[in-house]
């Protein structure tokens, strides 16, 4: 098993080469990079300079063939792209990521400023949605066809086809500016540096609460029914009817015996929500002003800022390929009959 | 004292479905002496393991309930007893295995957890190395080589009837009056069910505890039984001796089961003799003899009226067409 493992953790190499040298071709033949961003500050610089000498304006004039060069070159668009890949890539090794075209600092500057907000939200989540979804999973499992499976299934499946940005929105306009409960966005206080920590936990808290709500809300419908059905499935597996066949009881049955079976497609779902922690949801953050890796990401590509796409895309890929072994690593634990090879 | 360990009387049972209420057992009445082995035949789906569950008050819940009849365990009816009870019941007093030892062990505990619940659930306080010494005694008492090795193992590292042999080591931990096995042999190679059931008989033995045998190989039941009932469609329709029942079957429908074994005296490539048509649907059973749709004795009685119950001092027929 531990050769799977090694052989797992080998595969990571060939699939992030791969994933990166896609993205990073991408980059270069998507229109409106940093060149086409020069041209045309350039242009409109020169076009409101010249407005009265209603002279046409003609891009290919405005910068000098010397001056695109000198661009180029900055970017690193001088040279073919498999090369600068190469060097890109002997950089990333080296954990230099680049600079921001946009921000004009370095990349992992950029991300290690967003990234305890993206974490706490992450993270928060993570934990918030385990410890609601699996005691009402098993609730649900357990009380099927009751009156409060069915309540609890309508507001399940209206978080869920309700999108979370526009949860947010409503949650903003009536908690936030009808009723002033909660700050209308942000990740805390202007002057949080001043509070003592427990007005600084207090704080956060405040300010997280309408996020979370929309961030968790569409995600309880999947592991909320994973949970139930995984556990009706083994509430009525024979060896349930066994062990109270030996005495157990229902109750005993259930937490001994179904449960942890019932747990086991949980573990494969594991390692995938450690990419998601990560990447959050740039409409969510957009709405409530939270300065996290969505709202990074999202601009960064908009701004074709593309050291920081690259940075972000290396980071999140990487957490997804090791989530991906992860996974398989939590399967092995909690079934004893899982053996790689 | 009762004179019977086990008395059903008139025990009915029926499931809630979508398509209406469907009666699965109607009117089943045996009895089991201390010791004694009933042979429980019927084909697949003739409510032999709705009995088996009815007995432990295991039915599938909340669509399985018992509609009437008593089940009275020493005298003592089990159908008024709290759940509580029943907890009490089910392991000490009534002991079950069951068709599929693969899934009736829990895949991923290993065998030491689930044989130790059998030990600690009633309430005895034992050490740990009195519940390890217990543990590789039962299994060395059910013929599992190795057996401090084996409690280590998780199920799926054990063979079918190695299995079946821990389920077995499982409910004798109890120490149970009664034993319901539940086609136990059924899931397996015919080597080892000759080796589970000899074992099943060698424990009994010991044990002096009465088994309830359900199969549906006649074959198994005649060395291993003294009694057997016979089951069609959720009714008894004849209990007799074991030896009685082989050489003498009364019913159509015993004939019929006899007649489709397949034997080695037969005149080589003539067809096996079957029962021809189907099992009715609990849903849509027959007024009258559920088995006078396929009885070649049947007549306009038959259909019309259901046969009662004739009793002799060791047999049980219900038919109109023959007398006991």
């Amino acid at each position: 098993m531990t050769g799977y493992f090694i052989r797992r953790l080998l595969l990571i190499i060939p699939t992030f080469l791969g994933i990166t040298l896609m993205v990073f071709a991408i980059t270069r033949f998507v229109p409106g990079g940093p060149i086409d961003r020069a041209l045309a500050q350039a242009q409109a610089a020169s076009e409101s300079a010249e407005f009265q000498s209603s002279r046409p304006g003609d891009s290919t004039s405005i910068l000098s063939e010397s001056q695109l060069n000198q661009l180029r070159e900055y970017y690193g668009f001088d040279k073919p792209l498999l090369e600068s890949y190469v060097q890109w890539l002997g950089k990333v090794v080296q954990f230099d990521l680049g600079v921001s075209t946009r921000y004009a600092e370095p990349v992992w500057q950029t991300i290690a400023d967003r990234l305890p907000v993206s974490l706490y939200y992450g993270f928060v989540t993570l934990v918030l949605t385990y410890m609601v979804c699996i005691p009402l999973g098993i609730w649900k499992g357990i009380k099927h066809a009751g009156t409060f499976d069915h309540l609890s299934s309508a507001v399940v499946f209206i978080g869920y086809a309700v999108p979370g940005y526009i949860v947010g929105i409503a949650l903003l306009t009536a908690f936030a500016s009808e009723i002033e409960l909660f700050p209308l966005g942000g990740f805390a206080s202007d002057d949080f540096d001043d509070f003592t920590l427990w007005e600084q936990v207090k704080d956060i808290v405040w300010h997280s609460v309408l996020p979370l709500i929309s961030y968790m809300v569409g995600s309880f419908a999947v592991m909320t029914f994973m949970v139930k059905n995984s556990l009706m499935d083994n509430l009525a597996a024979d060896y349930v009817r066994a062990a109270m066949a030996r005495g157990r009881t229902f109750g005993g049955a259930v937490w001994h015996h179904a449960l942890r079976n019932s747990l086991i497609p949980l573990a494969t779902h594991f390692g995938n929500n450690i990419g998601i922690v990560l990447t959050g949801s740039f409409l969510i953050e957009t709405i409530f002003n939270i300065n996290g890796f969505g709202l990074l990401g999202y601009e960064a590509v908009v701004e074709r800022d593309y050291p920081v796409v690259l940075g972000i895309l290396v980071i999140s890929s990487m957490l997804f390929l090791i989530g991906n072994i992860l996974s398989d690593l939590c399967v092995a634990l909690v079934d004893p009959r899982v053996r790689f090879q | 004292m009762a004179a019977n360990l086990l008395d059903v009387d008139n025990l009915s049972v029926s499931f809630t479905t979508e398509a209406g209420e469907a009666r699965v057992l109607d009117a089943v009445s045996f009895s089991i002496a201390r010791g004694e082995t009933l042979g429980l035949v019927g084909e697949s789906g003739c409510g032999k393991s709705v009995t088996s569950l009815a007995l432990m008050r295991l039915l599938p819940q909340p669509s399985g309930h018992i509609t009437g009849g008593d089940i009275r365990l020493d005298g003592d009816s089990l159908l008024k007893k709290s759940i509580r009870d029943m907890h009490a019941i089910r392991g000490p007093r009534i002991g079950m295995i069951f068709q599929d030892a693969m899934t009736a062990l829990n895949p991923v505990k290993r065998i030491r957890e689930q044989l130790k619940e059998s030990l600690t659930l009633h309430g005895q306080k034992l050490s740990k190395a009195a519940i390890q010494a217990r543990c590789i005694e039962l299994l060395g008492d059910v013929g599992i080589p190795e057996p401090a090795l084996r409690l280590d193992d998780y199920p799926h590292q054990l063979s079918g009837g190695m299995r079946q042999r821990v389920m077995i080591a499982m409910a004798l931990a109890g120490d149970p009056d009664l034993l319901i096995a539940d086609e136990p042999t059924t899931a397996l190679d015919v080597t080892v069910q000759a080796q589970i059931l000899s074992l099943i008989q060698s424990i009994q033995a010991a044990h002096g505890m009465a088994v309830i045998f359900i199969t549906h190989d006649l074959g198994v039941v005649e060395p291993l039984c003294q009694r057997v009932a016979v089951m069609y469609a959720g009714r008894i329709v004849e209990t007799a001796p074991a030896q009685a029942l082989f050489r003498d079957p009364k019913h159509p429908y015993t004939q019929g089961l006899l007649n489709s074994i397949p034997r080695l005296d037969r005149e080589p490539l003539t067809p096996l003799p079957t029962i021809e048509g189907l099992v009715p649907s609990a849903l849509n059973m027959p007024n009258g003899c559920r088995f006078a749709p396929r009885c070649p004795r049947a007549t306009d009685r038959c259909t019309a009226e259901a046969p009662s119950m004739q009793t002799t001092s060791d047999r049980t027929l219900a038919c109109h067409e023959v007398s006991l």
